[in-house]
């Protein structure tokens, strides 16, 4: 090692040297600092978004309180911190039957001290200091008689299917009546619920699903319940045919008549799985005579009076027969 | 008594002429379903058995499907066919006739009397007509065969402009036509000639 790279390994240690214990001092004057900070007392606001819950039976809520309650409060650095980084503060609901008691009947307006509403935050959520205030300092509620009825839920729903896949049953859905309470006003103006608007094209599965029902005077009126389950059973279906024996109907009773032809075909769809179960025997056409008495010869539409309902009918043929009564 | 004949070309609907005839308590003999019981006839089966041989018979009784393949389309075997059926067929009626003939009248049924020549035979000649589609349509919905097999079984019978001449009565069996007024009248008609 040359003179001079001796020299300069020395100075560069020195440097190093004084690097070190400068950072240390720093950083104990740092936290000396926080130390002294924290110690101190501060004011901070802690929000908390609040929902009302527990309206007196009977009432209903007219008016929109504010949904956030600001908090502030005096507490130490250190304690401030800890409520900060490490407590809860999310959202709260007041009961307002707790707060604000019973309420007479007809209409009528509460208020809530917020201050209570607070401290009880405080106690629940250990916050730490004191409550210097409350902001807003009320809550103010605005009642009206509430009043329920039940209403039909409608579902909207719009569905086509794939290729030879039919319904096998009606759109069930369940519930089918729901409760709404809320104002006099309000009630009155609904007089059925729908549902969230839902499409299912080339369906070759069942629908079983949950729908959201829709409020129709936004937020006015609670509905009971909020869901409905919506059920279509799919089938897959292929075409039949079944020849059926023309029956007497309605004031053909009391007569001797016969029909031509006497048996016609009956076109039909049906669910694969109910193929083999199908007899003609559940089938029944009838002819019926028309009011004004036809004489004979007329020719009168055959009508498939009776057939399972897991059956549908594409056609009959021919659709009509002539007849003749019997002497 | 009167021997009416009752024909119509395929799909005219004369089967359903011929049940608002019976629901008048007109003796109907269906000469198509007489023709098919006459196959199990030993001295009818003996005679097809000469002229078309023993492949036309299966368990011992003739095969009506290998029958009308081997006529089908061939003029000479259905003429030979028809030569061993038909007269066998025109004794029955007669017998038919004898046995009804306390009624005014009694109808021989079949697809194909003017074209045969027996219409000669008989006092009168009913012929139901439809328009050749309408026809076709009826066939094809009510033997699930196709248009082509119903036009090839249509060219063996002959037009209803040609049937109409040598008819005494025609009743129209149009999808806007009824036919127990046309019925009705015809048979006032021949109760009347008694």
């Amino acid at each position: 090692m040359s003179k001079y790279e001796r020299i300069k390994s020395s100075e560069n240690k020195n440097y190093r040297y004084r690097t070190t214990v400068f950072i240390i001092c720093l950083l104990v004057s740092a936290l000396l600092w926080l130390t002294i900070k924290f110690s101190s007392d501060y004011t901070v606001e802690i929000p908390y978004s609040i929902s009302l819950k527990g309206i007196p039976e009977g009432k209903v809520l007219v008016n929109q309180p504010d949904s956030v309650l600001r908090i502030n409060v005096k507490a130490s650095g250190y304690a401030l911190l800890k409520c900060r980084y490490l407590s809860r503060h999310d959202s709260y609901e007041v009961n307002v039957s707790q707060w604000i008691g019973r309420i007479s009947a007809g209409t009528s307006d509460a208020t809530i001290n917020t201050l209570l509403i607070a401290q009880h935050i405080k106690e629940e959520r250990s916050l730490p200091g004191i409550i210097e205030f409350v902001s807003p300092e009320e809550l103010s509620l605005k009642f009206d008689r509430g009043v329920s009825k039940q209403v039909p839920i409608i579902p909207d729903v719009s569905y086509s299917f794939a290729q030879q896949y039919f319904a096998y049953d009606s759109l069930i859905i369940e519930p089918q009546l729901a409760t709404i309470y809320g104002t006099t006003d309000d009630i009155d103006r609904v007089h059925f619920l729908k549902t969230n608007a839902l499409k299912f094209d080339d369906l070759s599965e069942s629908i079983d699903t949950m729908v959201n029902i829709l409020n129709p005077r936004s937020n006015a009126i609670v509905i009971e319940p909020e869901q409905a389950w919506i059920s279509l059973l799919v089938e897959k279906f292929t075409e039949a045919e079944v020849e059926v024996a023309v029956k007497r109907g309605k004031g053909f009773e009391q007569t001797r008549v016969k029909f031509f032809p006497e048996r016609v075909k009956v076109v039909y769809l049906i669910a694969l799985k109910d193929f083999k179960n199908i007899d003609p025997e559940m089938f029944t056409c009838t002819v019926n005579m028309p009011d004004d008495g036809a004489p004979n010869g007329k020719r009168l539409n055959v009508e498939v009076s009776d057939h399972s309902s897991s059956i549908k009918i594409q056609y009959v043929m021919p659709s009509d027969v002539e007849y003749i009564i019997l002497k | 008594m009167l021997r009416v004949g009752l024909t119509g070309g395929i799909g005219s609907g004369k089967t359903l002429v011929a049940e608002v005839f019976k629901s008048l308590s007109v003796p109907v003999f269906n000469a198509d379903v007489e023709g098919k019981k006459l196959l199990f006839a030993p001295h009818v089966k003996e005679q097809l058995r000469t002229l078309f041989g023993d492949h036309i018979f299966s368990c011992g009784e003739v095969d009506r499907s290998i029958l009308a393949n081997l006529v089908f389309d061939k003029p000479d075997k259905l003429t030979q066919l028809n030569a061993v059926i038909h007269p066998e067929v025109r004794k029955m009626f007669e017998l038919f006739a004898k046995k009804n003939s306390s009624s005014p009248y009694v109808l021989h049924e079949a697809a194909i009397l003017v074209e045969t020549g027996y219409y000669k035979q008989l006092d009168k000649l009913i012929l139901v007509v439809a328009d050749a589609d309408l026809r076709v349509d009826r066939v094809m919905k009510r033997d699930n065969v196709t248009r082509e097999q119903v036009i090839s079984r249509m060219k063996n019978q002959w037009d209803d402009e040609k049937k109409i001449l040598q008819s005494d009565f025609v009743i129209y069996n149009n999808a806007d036509d009824l036919i127990v007024p046309q019925v009705l009248n015809i048979h006032k008609q021949l109760q009347a000639q008694l």
